[in-house]
C-alpha cells in the first residue's frame, strides 16, 4: 500500500465532509497508509478546541486517529513553513512517501520545492484520483468538493473552479 | 530597467492627457514620468487584487499566457504556487497519481 502523508489543511478539508457517505476521508485510509506528524495532530488538537466552523472537521478526524500511523519528527530549520507543515515535509522526505496531501494553497510552490521524491496532491485532486480509481461518482465528487470549497472559502478560487468543471464531464 | 525601454504608442481622451499635462507641469515631470507613474501604480494595485489574481490564474491555466507573464505578473512566489497547482489539474498528473 502506497504511504499517503498529510498535513492538517487537508485533513481538515476531508473532515468537513466526514459525516457524507461516501466519506472520502475514509476512501483515503482504505486506499493509502496514511502517515500523520505529531505536530500535525496537535494543530488538529488546537483546531478542535477553537468555536469555529473547522472544529468539527477536525475533531471528525481525530476520531479516526486509530486509523492512521502518527510519527513523531524533528522539525528542519531549512524550511520556512509552521511546524506542522515543516514536520510533514520532513516526515514525507524521511519516509520517502508517495504522496503528500496538503490544501494550503499559499505555500504550494516552497512545499513542492522541499519534496524530494514525494508527488504533491491536494484535497480537489485527489477527489478527481478517487474519481479515477472508480472509487467516487463525479457528481459525488463534485456536491463532496462544493461542500468543502464553502466551508474553506474557495469559491472564487479558479484552480477550484477548474476541478469542479472536469468533475463536470461525463 | 533604466534604459530597457519600449516605445508605445496609444490612444486616449483628449481630456485625459490634458489632466496628465498639467501635473506634469505642476511637479515639473513630462507627461511619459506620468502615465508610467501611474501604469505602475495600478499594475501593482490591480496585482494585489484576489479576484484579479485569481484570473490570471485562470489564464495561465488556460495556457493564454506562459509562465514568464505570470511570473512578470504576480511575482516570483505566487507564480511557484500557481504552477504547482496548474500540474494538479494535469490529466497525466492524475493518472499518475491514480496508480501510485
Amino acid at each position: 500500500m502506497s504511504r499517503l502523508v498529510a498535513d492538517a489543511s487537508a485533513l481538515v478539508s476531508l473532515g468537513i465532509v466526514t459525516p457524507d457517505d461516501p466519506d472520502p476521508l475514509a476512501l483515503c485510509l482504505t486506499r493509502y497508509e496514511v502517515v500523520v506528524p505529531t505536530a500535525v495532530v496537535e494543530e488538529l488538537r488546537e483546531i478542535a478546541s477553537y468555536d469555529d466552523v473547522h472544529r468539527q472537521a477536525a475533531s471528525a478526524v481525530l476520531d479516526r486517529a486509530d486509523s492512521f500511523t502518527i510519527r513523531p519528527v524533528a522539525l528542519d530549520a531549512e524550511f520556512p513553513l509552521d511546524d506542522g507543515e515543516n514536520a510533514a515535509v520532513t516526515l514525507a522526505n524521511e519516509l520517502d512517501a508517495a504522496l503528500f496531501l496538503c490544501d494550503e494553497f499559499t505555500q504550494l510552490g516552497l512545499i513542492h520545492a522541499s519534496l524530494a521524491d514525494t508527488r504533491l496532491v491536494t484535497t480537489p485532486t485527489l477527489l478527481s484520483v478517487l474519481v479515477r480509481t472508480g472509487q467516487l461518482s463525479a457528481t459525488d465528487a463534485r456536491s463532496l468538493l462544493d461542500e468543502i470549497s464553502d466551508a474553506r472559502s474557495w469559491g472564487g478560487n479558479s484552480y477550484v473552479e477548474r476541478v469542479r468543471s472536469v468533475l463536470e464531464e461525463p | 530597467m533604466g534604459s530597457d525601454k519600449k516605445r508605445v504608442q496609444f490612444r486616449a481622451p483628449h481630456r485625459l492627457i490634458d489632466r496628465t499635462d498639467a501635473l506634469a507641469d505642476v511637479l515639473g515631470e513630462d507627461r511619459t514620468d506620468i502615465l508610467v507613474t501611474a501604469l505602475r501604480e495600478y499594475l501593482q494595485e490591480a496585482t494585489h487584487d484576489d479576484a484579479l489574481i485569481q484570473e490570471i490564474a485562470a489564464a495561465y491555466y488556460d495556457g493564454e499566457i506562459t509562465f514568464e507573464q505570470l511570473n512578470a505578473l504576480v511575482g516570483a512566489e505566487e507564480a511557484a504556487n500557481l504552477r504547482v497547482l496548474k500540474q494538479q489539474l494535469d490529466e497525466d498528473f492524475v493518472d499518475e497519481v491514480a496508480d501510485a
